[in-house]
């Protein structure tokens, strides 16, 4: 805006003023300023390198060199641009299996398949990186440097085959920017074949980032006016991805599939100053600002994809509802609350950290299962200035969706030939992938076939061999089939069967093969420490089957 | 070859089990519990199965593995060796045997593409008894050792090749399929499924008894049958864990699962038939009972109990048939005495 006042750019305009200019009058002509230099800064004729704003964006190489990427824009060419980073096959030849294979990269054999990074503005292919097997995880690496305070390094893994939009926010997100965004993604979906990729997917992912930074803007004036505050955004940004999951055999990409979206903001930074002096007044802003963009990296995505999604807020939120203690962490009771904590060493250790360097934390006691989520929200916060950062467990400073994106259920006919051939392909499948490891020993957490499997381990890795990706650990097994309503009472071959304990508890799973003479039912299972994945018959009337049985999880009904 | 058998000697008992040596096993004394003969069994150091032997004179407890994983041990017939699986050095699960000290570690399987388990020794103590999976077909086979000529005893026979199913491109196909050509592709493969499920039900393991009269045939369902090698007369035990012999082979010793707290020590007098049930409470959740060895005397019994699909390390139990009380031992799995 040419016409702008101080108290437009501030948001102050609306606010009673604090200072009045007074007027002076002297007798005679001043010769020079009533004010005394100090210091003369150097001139130039342009603004020099070191006084811009600047991004670094940066692919790592892998273990053989390649696939890096590294590029400097200033802010004013990246802010309000679409910028994206994504993965293409790497050559022609990678392009025709794609081919083959139905023109999605997911249905390849992640290990037949190659791929580079593409770094898109507004659409446009700006670097590319080279060529690096599809599932391969590289460091993504963002420097923010501002003239006043340097560089902000913000770091992240990626995996070669998912799609991210960048947003770097240079100041606030008002309405129309946010309004023009979602305008445009409309007017790309509707002409869906004259656009890209890029058009499509990468403009919501960047509409989402947009439309996160402007509901954050928004709460943000309304406590600003609230508290008698001023504030300035400084460059901050957002990640926004639509991740893939990649099943590993040996080390090697096996099968990949689509996964969730996530928002990863690992830099949100804000200038404040209250109009009063009161300097507890920027930590309450700062307080609340805080929550409420935690809320929205959960909110936005339930807003956008309409999918249960996870935030640190809505997770210390859901652990208190289901009775969880949420606790605060300060130096002088970490000793005592760290240890019975429930979660994992990575949060732990986290937590350790942030309270060596004079902060606070606030966690739940334990993880807590959201849909086909598990984890923790923490909170580690700034006790004199307010500010903090609101994680879920994984590292990530933001929120995802909390659903597997698995591939919709088959809802043709049953009786239909189609069906019945299916049915009988994947359980063909089970029992022949389930037999193949008939006498591999009981390894408690065992995923490897070659050393051990534990029950879930062997659950896993059958079903993901007959193409049906179910998460770790048999709880987790059960909770995903009953989340999406395939859990059954009575058994079938193919089914994976679970077992409950008095509390109702999930402890073991394992394939059913059948019911013979129709009273005992055939299970392969990983049994326990000292035994071997074994076939096994139970009465299926009996007492200790029906009191342990929880229920069935059956893929294709 | 016959056995030397050493003369009955009296068990002794502590019942009194001293909890801060049980709760310290890294020591190189466990618990103050007495017994004649040594235990081998397997123990999970950091999840990596290793084999320990126990001494029952001295309560030493020594450990004889330490590269890869180790399972399944098996006393040789003269107790100078000890058969076991290992994963070590790159390869799958094959079968090992060293000196009772732990010295002479070789390997006795090479398995092509598959893997080996299971061990146990034939009467003559010159052959071994063991299960491999190759690529599905699960075999039960013997070992000569001084000759390394392996005879396959069973066989499940082959599979098709095992492999991830593309159900996304059946999917993208099907269209193209008739209706009859599909229902003759379904037909065929439930029938195919149907005859794995038969030959994998009638699988067997054997467990010759140490006096080379007898052989216990464990079927996959359970089912235990006594053969009587000269008449080749068979009998029909009972559903239940792997079986052991007595080291007299007049006796032998299972588990049958009775209900949901209680698994049943079953001990079978070859003569007389069913000698004693034994029903041993478990706490806490289902437990699982299984793997049982004899002392040298026949008066008592060591075996495995532990909860299913847990991290917590099952627990070896000694039973005495005379005063019917059962004396947690050490955490551990699969023991084999002599």
């Amino acid at each position: 805006m040419p016409t702008a006042t101080i108290e437009d750019i501030l948001g102050a305009q609306d606010l009673p003023s604090t200072k009045t200019i007074i007027r002076q009058t002297f007798p005679y002509l001043l010769g020079t300023l009533p004010y005394k230099v100090v210091v003369q800064g150097s001139k130039y004729s342009t603004a020099p390198d070191t006084m811009r704003h600047k991004v670094t964006l940066q692919i790592s190489a892998d273990m053989f060199g390649e696939g890096g990427i590294s590029i400097t824009k200033s802010l004013p060419e990246l802010s309000g641009k679409r910028l994206t980073l994504s993965y293409v096959p790497a050559t022609t030849s990678d392009e025709a299996i794609v081919a083959q294979y139905g023109g999605d990269m997911l249905n390849v054999p992640p290990y037949l398949l190659n791929v580079k990074p593409v770094i898109k503005i507004d659409g446009v292919d700006t670097a590319t990186g080279g060529s690096i097997g599809m599932g391969t995880t590289q460091t993504f690496t963002m420097n923010l440097y501002t003239p006043a305070y340097g560089s902000d390094i913000v770091q992240n893994n990626v995996i070669a085959g998912t799609y991210s939009a960048i947003t770097i926010q240079a100041n606030k997100t008002p309405a129309e920017v946010a309004g023009a965004r979602m305008e445009k993604l409309q007017n790309n979906s509707k002409n869906i074949d004259a656009v890209t990729l890029d058009d499509l997917l990468g403009e919501l992912l960047y509409a989402i980032g947009i439309s996160y930074f402007h509901h954050l803007t928004f709460e943000n004036d309304l406590y600003a006016k609230t508290f008698q505050m001023v504030y300035m955004k400084q460059p901050s940004e957002a990640i926004t991805t639509l991740d893939i999951n990649i099943s590993y055999l040996f080390g090697v990409p096996r099968s990949a599939s689509q996964g969730g979206l996530n928002i990863d903001v690992d830099r949100d930074v804000y200038a404040t100053s209250s109009l009063t002096g009161d300097t507890n007044r920027s930590k309450h802003f700062m307080n609340l600002s805080g929550m409420t963009s935690s809320a929205w990296e959960h909110k936005i995505f339930e807003a956008f994809v309409n999918t249960p999604s996870v935030s640190a807020m809505k997770l210390l939120k859901y652990a208190s509802q289901q009775g969880i203690p949420i606790l605060t962490i300060d130096s002088a009771n970490i000793n005592t609350i760290l240890p019975t904590l429930l979660v994992s060493s990575d949060v732990k250790t986290e937590i350790q950290n942030a309270i060596n360097a004079g902060k606070k934390a606030i966690v739940s006691q334990s993880e807590v299962q959201y849909y086909d989520w598990k984890g923790v929200g923490y909170v580690v916060l700034d006790p004199i200035t307010g500010t903090g950062a609101y994680m879920i467990s994984g590292g990530l400073a933001g929120g995802g969706t909390a659903k597997i994106l698995t591939d919709p259920p088959i809802t043709m006919s049953k009786d239909s030939f189609v069906y019945q051939y299916i049915k009988s392909v994947f359980l063909n499948s089970v029992i022949i992938n389930s037999i193949a490891l008939i006498g591999t020993p009981y390894v408690w957490g065992g995923k490897d076939p070659d050393i051990g499997l534990d029950c879930s381990g062997l659950t896993k890795y059958v079903y993901e061999m007959s193409n049906f990706r179910i998460p770790d650990g048999a709880a987790n097994q059960y909770n995903h089939f009953k989340n999406n309503g395939m859990i059954f009472q009575t058994p079938q071959s193919g089914d994976l069967f679970f077992w409950k304990d008095s509390n109702g508890s999930i402890y073991h799973t394992g394939i059913v093969t059948g019911i013979t003479n129709s009273e005992d039912i055939g299970i392969i299972d990983a049994p326990d420490t000292g035994r071997v994945v074994e076939y096994r018959q139970f009465p299926l009337n009996g007492s200790f089957w029906q009191s342990n049985i929880a229920g069935y999880g059956r893929p294709i009904e | 070859m016959k056995f030397l058998f050493v003369t009955i000697v009296a068990i002794l008992i502590n019942l009194q089990m001293d909890s801060n040596l049980l709760a310290n096993e890294k020591k190189s004394t466990v618990p103050s519990i007495i017994f004649n003969g040594r235990i081998v069994f397997q123990k999970s150091d950091d999840k990596i199965g290793q084999i320990f032997v126990l001494d029952g004179k001295d309560s030493k407890l020594i450990r004889l593995t330490s590269v890869g994983h180790n399972y399944q041990p098996k006393w040789s017939p003269d107790g100078k060796n000890i058969a076991f699986a290992s994963n070590r050095k790159g390869h799958r699960w094959e079968i090992y045997i060293m000196d009772s000290d732990s010295k002479n570690q070789r390997r006795v399987t090479y398995t092509t593409d598959g893997f080996s388990t299971q061990p146990r020794w034939e009467s003559s103590g010159n052959e071994l008894y063991f299960s491999s999976n190759i690529k599905g077909d699960i075999r039960e086979n013997l070992v000569n050792l001084k000759t390394g000529e392996v005879k396959i005893i069973a066989s499940t026979g082959k599979i098709p090749a095992v492999k991830a199913i593309p159900i996304k491109d059946i999917i993208k196909d099907i269209d193209k399929i008739e209706d009859e050509q599909l229902k003759k592709m379904t037909e065929a493969l439930e029938k195919e499924t149907k005859e794995i499920l038969e030959r994998l039900q009638g699988r067997f393991k054997i467990f010759p008894s140490p006096d080379g009269k007898h052989l216990l045939i464990h079927y996959s369902s359970g089912k235990i049958v006594l053969v009587d090698k000269k008449s080749k007369k068979e009998k029909t035990l009972d559903d239940g864990s792997e079986p052991a012999w007595s080291k007299d082979g007049n006796k032998l010793a299972y588990f049958i699962a009775s209900d949901e707290l209680k698994d049943t020590l079953v001990v079978w007098d070859v003569d007389k038939g069913i000698q004693e049930k034994k029903a041993v409470p478990t706490k806490k959740y289902y437990e699982e009972c299984f793997s049982t060895s004899w002392s040298r005397d026949s008066k008592q019994i060591v075996y495995t109990c532990g909860p299913v699909a847990g991290p917590e390390e099952p627990w070896l139990y000694l039973y005495d048939l005379k005063t019917k009380q059962s004396v947690k031992l050490i955490q551990g799995s699969n023991p084999d005495w002599y």
